[in-house]
């Protein structure tokens, strides 16, 4: 079920295209980002290289590329797979990494505050189904 | 068959912007559309932290969400927040479209006693006003136009995109959110940074100095045009207008731009008592902007 970690070939015909380069809004705003770099980085097998840029965690996810790609590709399929890879390899900010946790521990990532609540006269959250969720994530019951 | 409505508020409205929760309940009271709590509920998971950290718990995640939405019954089920709409529409396309990981993936819902058949239809608060409810039988609810009221819309990246799987809207130039702001009375205000990215997922990255920058940037053009406010569908841009405004202003760049949800600009028009939507849980006062509604909106002789 999981998607095929890097496809080259298509990596290749990717970066000879290129036409997504004015459109990225992060890269259009940051002399300092440059998606490509990272994307020939993977494309020839230099993947620890890639691994060590922050720039790994800055794609917007915004869906721009992929849209206006040609192969509803974009640059961001292959940047997630490059996220995917950092995570497996623990290099995850701290940010990230509590988030996960929250989300094991609770079933959500936000706690709900009761006073807010109470206070707009909102019903109590619906119920959380963390049992189910955690059989799902392997745990058990 | 008439629609009955789940909600699916999610953990960012429920949890950080119950001010959303409250608009939409008293919007939907409003237009006569029943609601009722979707149970049994987990994060619809979030995307680009889910996904990126284990792709199929995404999924089984996802679909367990689904399956227990089908289960309680409902046609549909409605969330006021894009990035829960973008996972959950998301994945109930993906497996109404590939048999072979709808099998793998009831296999592992049976071990919860669950079941995906894809009865269910997932649809974003925007859609329920402007194609269920429709734009027509909206204009005619509402009780205070916002006449020469000059908004923003900020629809958000995940609204939208990616269109293969969400089709609701046009992916590079949507439309319906600005129809329904145009229902209300009001002026949707054409801008060039509209479809910027808020730039919030920079935080989670570790870099709020670069999100911050971003977001200015569409700020420094709503100030120079002249709005009197930027409303979202989606609670993580909400939270990145509102809360970023804050420290700008303790850096002494001020913009005070009110940032509303859809459901409260919505409220507003519908003539809805503001105060019991929660203003004061904004950073930024929204109280100046509904009272501006307000005068500008004169009341419609039945």
């Amino acid at each position: 079920m999981n998607q095929p970690r890097f496809d080259r070939e298509l990596l290749k015909e990717c970066l000879a295209c290129r036409a997504c380069q004015e459109d990225c809004p992060l890269a259009l705003f940051r002399e300092d980002y440059d998606p490509y770099l990272l994307l020939e980085l993977i494309r020839e097998g230099r993947l620890e290289e890639a691994l060590d840029m922050p720039q790994v965690w800055w794609c917007l996810e915004c869906y721009t590329c992929h849209e206006l790609c040609y192969m509803k590709y974009g640059m961001i399929e292959p940047l997630r797979e490059l996220k995917a890879l950092a995570m497996e390899r623990g290099l995850k900010p701290p940010q990230v990494d509590s988030s996960l946790k929250v989300f094991r521990n609770t079933g959500l990532l936000t706690k709900a505050s009761a006073a807010q609540r109470s206070k707009l006269g909102l019903p109590v959250p619906a119920s959380v189904a963390l049992d189910e969720l955690r059989v799902l994530l392997g745990g058990g019951r | 068959m008439a629609r009955s409505y789940g909600a699916f508020w999610g953990c960012f409205v429920a949890g950080r912007f119950p001010f959303i929760e409250k608009a939409t309940r008293m919007v939907f009271a409003a237009l006569d559309l029943p609601l009722v709590d979707m149970q049994h509920v987990t994060c619809c998971p979030e995307r680009s932290l889910i996904a990126a950290d284990d792709y199929d718990i995404w999924l089984l995640t996802a679909a367990r969400n689904l399956a227990a939405a089908e289960e309680q019954g409902f046609t549909t089920l409605v969330t006021p927040c894009n990035g829960c709409y973008s996972t959950l529409k998301g994945a109930n396309q993906q497996l109404k479209a590939d048999p072979g990981l709808r099998d793998h993936v009831n296999q592992r819902l049976a071990t919860v006693g669950r079941r995906w058949t894809g009865a269910l239809e997932v649809s974003h608060l925007v859609e329920v006003l402007h194609d269920h409810f429709s734009i027509q039988e909206l204009r005619r609810r509402v009780e205070r136009p916002l006449e020469d009221i000059r908004v923003a819309v900020h629809a958000g990246c995940h609204y939208s995109r990616p269109s293969n799987a969400l089709r609701l809207d046009s992916p590079m130039d949507p439309t319906r959110y600005d129809a329904i702001v145009r229902a209300l009375g009001a002026t949707s205000v054409p801008y060039s940074t509209k479809l910027l990215c808020c730039g919030g997922t920079l935080n989670t990255a570790g870099n709020p100095t670069q999100a911050a920058d971003m977001t200015r940037e569409k700020l420094v053009e709503l100030r120079r045009i002249g709005v009197d406010c930027l409303t979202t569908c989606c609670p993580a841009c909400l939270m990145q207008y509102d809360v970023a405004q804050l420290v700008m202003e303790r850096e002494g760049d001020a913009y005070n731009l009110p940032c509303l949800s859809l459901p409260e600009l919505v409220g507003v028009a519908l003539g809805l008592d503001y105060n019991e939507m929660g203003p004061e849980m904004h950073r930024i006062d929204p109280k100046p902007f509904f009272e501006k509604c307000l005068a500008a909106g004169q009341v419609r002789v039945p």
